[in-house]
């Protein structure tokens, strides 16, 4: 049982036929000749394959396997190959922990990586903590950088939602209007919309006329929709599960032709085909999308979208109606180049030097847009352990998604909540 | 302390939208609520049809049978030994292959493969587990060892069976972790080893005959079906034929039939807005199984007894109705078979989205199963794909499907139900009136099983 990790999996094994393959049309290849030592960097994947984060989960595997692929083409990391142990953690906080004390302890790996929901990087980040296991999040979750987790635990691949909500404010107020009805889930998610783009809506000189509460368990919307204010100019929504279509069918029904302008977070409708029955009446409104899920002539981003296997709409090469988790699962790909460049800058040789890896991140600041980082240029904070980034606002064109703006970095800055670099190693 | 705090504001501030607006959020755009009356309106007219059918033609219906004799190789034992250690190569798999459940063959196998599968593929061809359980070929190695068979008490009845039946249950509904290929193998290990005792012990028919919960489940649901492979013939019966003459269940034994609806009932159950709202969890924020594991272990648990209580209220009450002289204890012992049909359709129409993505998975396992890149099926580049949970015409087509095989489970459960109330009681038309009720909870859990697979899910 404890001696699983030395025995042969299916990844493993298939990156050491990519090796080989690489070896035999040496296209891009960089011999592991470097190292002292050829043993892989382990680093243990901490993957929702089952409950609820399983359909997320399903990308963020794909989108890891090709950063990990890519790595080790290019000869990876301090001339180690690469090896990703995944490990279930059922979406669910208890098993998470569990999970991260296997990586740190059975399967020996070098840090952790790669978890979304929040409520399992919350119950995770103290064990990975104590085992002082590195513990690399992709999650958007503003947990990292509200101090509530410890030095062990960073987010440097992907922006946190406090971040994203407020730097949509300005673009909103000078291009939607100014007076803005809010329409969101009635707990914590929806209340940390409501109160980030409240304050920052106030600082740009607009206001929140309406909000308007739904209770998580509504399956039926119209009676809500009356309460709007006539003269809202802006209805911002972030309905999630799987009453939002029925959402967006009945906003549209109850509107017709003559609506307010409309704001809404991708997260609603993340993996879903915008051509779907019912969503035509989204034509002509606006999202935020981290990254945005239609290509946008990036090269960088190009080429992310070739090696993970999905084409110019966000869906599967393999399917063109499997639409993929595009805003979110960069930060995987962007994770793994930014530890990559760590254990580089640390000389990182074991886990002996697993606080010299905190450090050599802690002390990263700017990341300019390139393969590594294919979303758009970052800038990390090593005190909060956050990364900052530009955020894209994308209209619903013909059942498409095209951007038409994109914030400044600046424009998601907030004060620091936290310190960790006070915290010992 | 530091762990609860944190707990606490985890609870407080959540990240990312969690629940995810696919399949069921396509499912609440379909007029679901008219193939639930339609569907009621089925099996409640099949009903009404059936009381005009005569007597023989039902009769008829249950004894028509054809054998058709085939010529077998001696295979049996090869047959089951590959069986056994097909199954001790997949616990090996558990404990030394790949972490990922969904790269393991283990629980691709035994949650996929076998649970939905094979159980579609037993109802089709009949009793396969009777050639393929991992036990027959140990056993019959083990027996001579152990001396004569310990006589196994009447009182223990399925009583075992029951309690392996809803322990399997509990472990893939409420334990935290079923997929793991490591816990998963102990599980099965465990399980293997002490029914292999028992077997042994107690002799492996009478064992795999009330002992073993698989092989009362696969028995009967090999019956519901139209063939039953008994090498070295093949018999052919009018679907639901075979479960008609068999003989009275004790009180363990129909407690067993309800599980088997029960506990899939209560798999669907325990992830819609209805349940999480009943335990008090935000649908749209689920915790996790790990904090939700004594309510459901209860919910199992109440759902079960609940369904036993109707069951078994609906034919009592429909004995006295009609005034039968046939006692309650017969008549619930014996319509419990007419279940069957219902648990399969369910159990089929549950799981059927599980088995088309999952089943992809199962696909690449097999195709390496090894790791090593082979592709022993010629599959070429393959990713798993579950557009047809987002795509609202296949959502409808799967709908429709599942639709389907709700109703005509139930319509066969209450053909099978009325000829085993003709074989109870001589008087026709007392039968009929004795089934009114149970006929009436039929059309009810149609309602019940539609509603489950198109509610609003959030677990």
């Amino acid at each position: 049982m404890t001696k699983t990790s030395k025995l042969i999996n299916r990844r493993t094994a298939l990156k050491g036929l990519g090796t080989t393959a690489a070896i035999a049309t040496g296209a891009g290849y960089v011999p592991f000749i470097q190292a002292q030592s050829s043993e892989p960097i382990k680093i243990g994947f901490q993957v929702h394959r089952t409950g609820i984060g399983a359909a997320y989960g399903r990308w963020y595997d794909r989108t890891t396997e090709a950063a990990a692929k890519l790595i080790n083409e290019h000869g990876g990391i301090n001339g180690r190959p690469v090896e990703i142990v995944a490990e279930d953690d059922g979406t669910d906080p208890k098993r998470g922990a569990e999970v991260v004390e296997k990586f740190a302890t059975q399967h020996n790996c070098d840090i952790a990586f790669g978890t979304l929901f929040s409520h399992v990087v919350i119950g995770s980040a103290p064990r990975a903590g104590e085992l002082k296991i590195p513990y690399f999040v992709v999650s958007e979750g503003h947990h990292v950088a509200s101090g509530m987790l410890n030095r062990y635990t960073l987010q440097p691949g992907i922006t946190d939602v406090k971040s994203q909500v407020e730097s949509m404010a300005p673009w909103v107020s000078q291009n939607l209007g100014k007076k803005v009805t809010m329409i969101f889930p009635d707990f914590a998610f929806g209340h940390d919309h409501r109160d980030y783009f409240s304050a920052a809506i106030a600082a740009q000189g607009g206001e929140v006329i309406e909000k308007i509460a739904i209770p998580p368990t509504e399956t039926a919307f119209f009676k809500y929709f009356p309460k709007i204010p006539r003269e809202t100019e802006v209805l911002y929504h972030v309905m999630v599960g799987p009453g939002v279509l029925t959402f967006v069918k009945e906003m549209g029904e109850f509107y017709g032709q003559d609506r307010p302008e409309i704001f809404g977070f991708i997260d609603s409708l993340e993996a879903v085909n915008m051509k779907s029955p019912g969503l035509e009446f989204l034509e002509g409104t606006h999202f935020w999308e981290g990254n945005p899920r239609y290509a946008r002539g990036s090269a960088h981003d190009d080429f992310f979208r070739e090696k993970v296997g999905v084409d110019a709409t966000g869906a599967s090469v393999t399917d063109a109606k499997d639409v993929s988790t595009y805003a979110h699962m960069f930060g995987c790909w962007e994770t793994l180049h930014v530890v990559k460049a760590g254990m580089e800058e640390a000389g990182y040789a074991g886990p002996q030097d697993r606080a010299k890896l905190i450090e050599a991140v802690e002390a990263m600041s700017i990341m300019p847009e390139s393969q590594a980082h294919p979303q758009g240029p970052k800038v990390f904070n090593g005190k909060t352990h956050q990364v900052f980034g530009q955020q894209h606002i994308s209209k619903v064109e013909g059942g498409a998604m095209k951007v038409v703006h994109t914030t400044a970095i600046e424009d998601s800055f907030y004060p620091d909540e936290v310190d960790y670099t006070d915290q010992p190693l | 302390m530091r762990r609860a705090t944190l707990f606490l504001m985890a609870v407080l501030i959540p990240g990312e939208a969690a629940a995810h607006a696919a399949e069921r959020g396509l499912i609440m755009l379909l007029p679901t609520g008219y193939y639930l009356i339609g569907g009621a309106a089925a099996v409640a007219v099949t009903f009404l049809a059936l009381a005009l059918a005569r007597k023989s033609w039902i009769s008829a219906y249950c004894a028509a049978e054809v054998q058709i004799p085939l010529t077998v190789p001696r295979v049996g034992r090869v047959v089951q030994w590959t069986a056994c250690v097909a199954f001790l190569s997949l616990i090996f798999a558990g404990f030394a292959g790949s972490r990922d459940p969904l790269v393991n063959p283990l629980p691709l196998v035994i949650w996929t493969l076998w649970w939905v599968g094979f159980t579609a593929l037993v109802a089709a061809l009949g009793d396969l587990w009777r050639w393929l359980n991992p036990w027959s070929a140990p056993v019959r190695m083990l027996r001579p060892i152990a001396g004569p068979p310990v006589v196994l008490p009447e009182w223990v009845g399925y009583w075992p069976a029951v309690l392996s039946l809803l322990s399997f249950a509990w472990f893939e509904i409420v334990h935290i972790a079923p997929d793991d290929p490591a816990r998963l193998a102990r599980a099965a290990a465990v399980y293997w080893l002490a029914h292999l005792i028992a077997m042994v012990i107690y002799g492996e028919d009478t064992w795999r005959a009330r002992g073993e919960a698989f092989s009362v489940f696969f028995a009967w649901i090999g019956r519901v079906g139209s063939s039953a492979l008994a090498f070295p013939g093949l018999s052919l019966r009018l679907p639901g034929a075979a479960l008609t003459g068999l003989p009275q269940l004790p009180l363990s034994g129909w407690l067993f039939a309800v599980a088997a609806i029960a506990t899939v009932t209560f798999d669907g159950l325990s992830g819609t807005f209805w349940w999480l709202g009943l335990i008090g969890v935000n649908p749209l924020e689920f915790p996790g199984r790990s904090a939700v594991i004594a309510q459901n272990t209860i919910g199992l648990l109440a759902t079960w007894i609940a369904m036993a209580a109707a069951f078994a209220g609906s034919v009592w009450l429909g004995g006295r109705l009609a005034r039968s002289p046939v006692s309650p204890g017969t008549a619930i012992g014996r319509l419990a078979l007419s279940l069957l049909p219902i648990a399969l359709a369910y159990h089929i129409a549950h799981y059927l989205p599980v088995l088309l993505v999952n089943g992809q998975y199962a696909l690449l396992a097999t195709t390496d199963p090894l790791g090593t890149g082979a592709d022993w099926l010629g599959l070429g580049p393959w990713q798993v794909t579950t557009s047809f949970l987002t795509d609202l015409q296949q959502v409808e087509t799967i709908w429709q499907i599942q639709t389907g095989v709700i109703v005509v489970g139930h319509l066969l459960a209450v053909l099978v139900a009325h000829a085993i109330a003709l074989n109870l009681d001589p008087d026709p038309r007392r039968a009929l009136i004795a089934q009114v009720p149970l006929a009436g909870l039929m059309v009810l859990y149609t309602v019940l099983g539609l509603w489950l697979l198109s509610t609003p899910t959030g677990a």
